[in-house]
């Protein structure tokens, strides 16, 4: 198997004195989709706060494109190819929509104005919703609206890797279909996407393959078609 | 009349238009770095000094205003440096007394380099004159104008329109989510700091021009109006910043037209300390201010003031170790107080004198700074109203001694309660902020409220009296009840604290949603801190008033209070026995230094800044 795009191998992360994570590994291919799943507390969102730099590791190492990012502040992780959406959406509320969409291409400031002025439209074009809020301040459009929108921002990286953390936290169904719809027309596209999510079988249906986090540490994993079967995620998420 | 207003309306624009440049400076610090920055004054004032200094060597105006400018852009982000990044981990309340450390010492240190007078201000346009109805402007005025305006006009475009800008504004509304667009967040922070430093240059330059005058003690007074003007449009609000500069000013020159020039500064604080009571959100405030704290209440993310909360994580080594002196430790210490009259050395009994009025400050400071986390910057004026109340009662209306020590301690104790209701719906940052506007409008009571206080003249020959019939004249029946005095309210002050209601006040500290939650009656409480810590300090005023014979309003300025606050730092926030150990080992410093007097302000700013960077649970621990 080729080097995958994003690996990251044992690593332990802690909060002060509190071990979050102990040794685990994750690996993304490139075009592949990958799913953290666990229950409340199990480390999953530490997993993508650490590939994000967000958080950092004790032990163990991460690599990006065979180069190791650990250690490396989130703006010089996102500098090299990597777009976030955010857990809780985290858009910039007194911004309008397009400030925030501008933002998200935060990283690409030095590309000429005239393609960064083209994705804008092609953003829009993806979310009609947004087009017609553009002048709106971010904090007062729907949950849903809000998460397309960051959806939307950090399409606005043109990303090589999207870290994704529960995009479905707090949403109603329709919106949840509308979320995963968007994600596997990007899947499609080849992006590479490595997701956390609390929401197990919407997971699997879009991932190629999931790990499955308890307490910190990864009890199974594989390929998402064998996994949604497994007695083991069913655990992971119920405890006994 | 009319022209009256005309031109204090037109003058009010003008230095309006300075607020509003000092009032940005804040709102962007605060905006992105989440911190009250108590060195803008000093950076205005070092602005005007650099540029009097390169005018001194033969620049032209403009161009040393330039430079003064950059450099001070350059010491903004040095403050940065020190106050800020070494803290991202420390306790929240830690960067702002750093900043406040730091402008002691940049204060103190103008002092040394350009003496501490006043110097003239070269400001060649002042000769021009342009008449609008009845009023005049100079050209200073017009310039003021032009150039604050200008700067603030560029300054919309930059934070609007360059990815700079629009990356400050991000980092100012969610830093996690900023960093998450590759925004260097750590580096937003600084170029806030610079350009806080660069307006506050501007306007230091400006002042400077404007008054035709330098002096190092100018910082404070612009910086508190700067941060009014701020708090007045709402603190994290740019519009805001600019709206408050202009209504300040205009408000204030109106006031100093009609009411008397005295009441200038007065009515501005009061103007900050109003604001703060009824709309702390500022008039285009959002919930910003909320987040940080600045409203009571179950708003969530409430800064802490505590510093045992942000130990949390530490590891065993550096977690909280407390002194709790032992019987035998209080004994010795008593006897060796008492041995001291005995070495037969006037001298060795008034310092120590001395160090038992601010081991009781020290004491009734870190009740309400480090029990209840009602950190203040005003408690000066507490002392102050207490020796006032000793030196008017006594040798005006010829008061008993019985009766001074009554009323200091309870008067103090009513007025501690009143004055500290400003803050007390306030938390975090914003209640440093309004205490020091309560200790500011004591000051400025203390000098301009003449026919009471002899203003900066003091009132001398106060006379000790007799007590319980014993005639206290001699310095050492003074000092041995400045000792009982200390000893009951050590004693009161430590059982209070191993009591419930010790345990509600470090409960507030702590969590105030949570005490809040828990049914305790916070407001109650704080109240009950406020007039406890009053009482103490208005009895070791009444103390200080009898050993020096003499009070003025210099014993009671804002250096006094930092020097307190310091001592409850060094001593570990909410223990009495450090307090007093610190309140001791802070008032013999200034005797031991007594040949480097110029030096001892910066040698208290840099004890501020070292405990907080490695040691900011002080040095008894903090209980």
């Amino acid at each position: 198997m080729a080097e995958p795009y994003l690996s990251i191998d044992s690593i332990d992360v802690f909060y002060g004195p509190v071990q979050a994570l102990f040794g685990v590994t994750v690996t993304v291919g490139r075009g592949e989709v990958v799913a953290v799943l666990g229950g409340n507390a199990s480390g999953k969102s530490t997993t993508v706060k650490a590939a994000l730099g967000l958080v950092r590791p004790r032990g163990g190492r991460i690599t990006l494109a065979g180069q190791r990012i650990d250690g490396l502040d989130p703006h010089q992780i996102i500098g090299r190819g990597v777009g976030s959406i955010p857990e809780g959406r985290r858009v910039f509320a007194e911004m309008s929509v397009e400030e925030n969409l501008r933002l998200g291409a935060y990283a690409r400031r030095g590309e000429p104005p005239a393609s960064l002025q083209a994705d804008l439209q092609e953003a829009f074009a993806l979310f009609p919703r947004l087009a017609e809020r553009r002048r709106q301040a971010a904090g007062t459009l729907s949950g849903g609206e809000q998460q397309m929108l960051a959806m939307a921002r950090a399409w606005m990286r043109r990303p090589e890797l999207l870290c994704i953390d529960e995009p479905s936290m707090g949403l109603s169904p329709l919106f949840v279909d509308h979320v995963y719809e968007v994600l596997a027309r990007w899947k499609a596209a080849g992006l590479t996407i490595l997701m956390v999510e609390q929401n197990a079988n919407m997971a699997l249906q879009l991932a190629d393959r999931a790990y499955v986090l308890r307490n910190g540490a990864i009890v199974v994993q594989g390929a998402a078609a064998e996994l949604a079967g497994d007695p083991e995620l069913r655990k992971a998420y119920l405890g006994g | 009349m009319i022209e009256l207003f005309l031109s204090q309306l037109l003058n009010g624009l003008v230095i309006g238009s300075v607020y509003a440049l000092i009032a940005l400076g804040f709102s962007l610090v605060f905006g992105v770095a989440n911190l009250i920055n108590f060195a803008q004054g000093a950076l205005l004032m070092l602005g005007a000094f650099f540029a009097f200094t390169l005018i001194q060597w033969g620049l032209p105006i403009v161009v040393a205003g330039l430079l003064s400018v950059l450099a001070t852009a350059a010491v903004g982000m040095l403050v940065e440096r020190l106050a800020l990044r070494p803290l991202r981990n420390a306790p929240a309340i830690a960067p702002l007394l750093s900043t406040l450390a730091i402008a002691v010492i940049a204060d103190a240190g103008a002092e040394l380099i350009w003496s501490a007078e006043s110097q003239p201000f070269p400001s060649p346009l002042q000769s021009f004159v342009v008449f609008v109805g009845g009023a005049f402007l100079t050209g200073v005025d017009i310039a003021t104008f032009i150039v604050s305006l200008a700067v603030m006009g560029g300054l919309m475009i930059f934070l609007s329109r360059s990815w700079t800008g629009r990356a400050l504004r991000a980092t100012a509304q969610d830093p996690e989510a900023a960093a998450q667009m590759g925004i260097d967040v750590a580096l937003m922070r600084q170029i806030a700091f610079g350009l806080a430093g660069a307006l506050g240059a501007l306007a230091g330059i400006l002042v400077a021009m404007y008054y035709q005058s330098v002096f190092p003690q100018m910082g404070v007074p612009f910086g508190i109006k700067g941060f009014a003007a701020a708090l007045l449009g709402g603190l994290a609000s740019i519009p805001g910043a600019v709206l408050g500069g202009f209504l300040l000013g205009i408000f204030e020159n109106l006031a100093s037209g009609y009411v008397g020039e005295g009441s200038r500064d007065l009515i501005a604080y009061s103007l900050l300390i109003l604001v703060l009571m009824v709309r702390p959100q500022g008039l285009l405030g959002t919930g910003k201010l909320e987040a940080l704290g600045g409203v009571g209440g179950a708003s969530g993310a409430i800064p802490t003031t505590s510093i045992i909360a942000s130990l949390g994580g530490a590891t065993a080594r550096t977690r909280n170790w407390v002194l709790r002196p032992k019987l035998w430790m209080m004994l010795a210490a008593i006897a060796l107080a008492a041995v001291l009259p005995w070495l037969g050395s006037a001298y060795i009994v008034q310092v120590a004198a001395g160090c038992a009025v601010f081991a009781m400050l020290a004491l009734s400071l870190t009740l309400l700074s480090g029990s209840a986390g009602i950190i203040s910057i005003g408690h000066a004026a507490l002392f102050g109203f207490g020796a006032y109340l000793c030196a008017i009662l006594g040798r005006n209306h010829g008061w008993p001694v019985e009766g001074i020590l009554a009323a200091a301690a309870f008067g103090t104790a009513l007025m501690a309660a009143v004055a500290t209701l400003p803050a007390i719906r306030l938390t975090g940052h914003a209640v440093a902020l309004a205490t020091l506007a309560v200790g500011q409008v004591g000051y400025l009571l203390f000098l301009n409220w003449i026919e009471l206080t002899r203003g900066p003249m003091g009132i001398a020959g106060i006379s000790r009296g007799t007590l319980l019939g014993i005639p206290m004249q001699p310095l050492d029946r003074q000092y041995w009840l400045a000792l009982l005095l200390l000893a009951v309210c050590y004693v009161i002050a430590h059982r209070l604290l191993e009591s419930p209601i010790g345990r509600s006040w470090r409960a507030i500290r702590e969590d105030r949603p949570a005490a809040h939650a828990a049914g305790v009656p916070v407001r109650r409480y704080l109240v009950l801190a406020a007039a406890t810590s009053g009482l103490i300090a208005g009895l070791a005023g009444a103390q200080f008033a009898w050993l020096q014979a003499f009070v003025s309003p210099d014993s009671f300025v804002l250096e006094t209070s930092i020097v307190l606050i310091s001592m409850v730092v060094l001593g570990g926030m909410g223990n009495i026995a450090g307090a007093v150990i610190a309140g001791v080992l802070l008032a013999i410093l200034p005797e031991a230094l007594r040949a480097f007097d110029d030096w001892r302000m910066i040698v208290y700013g840099l004890i501020l800044l070292a405990l907080l960077r490695f040691r900011p649970q002080g040095l008894g621990g903090v209980r």
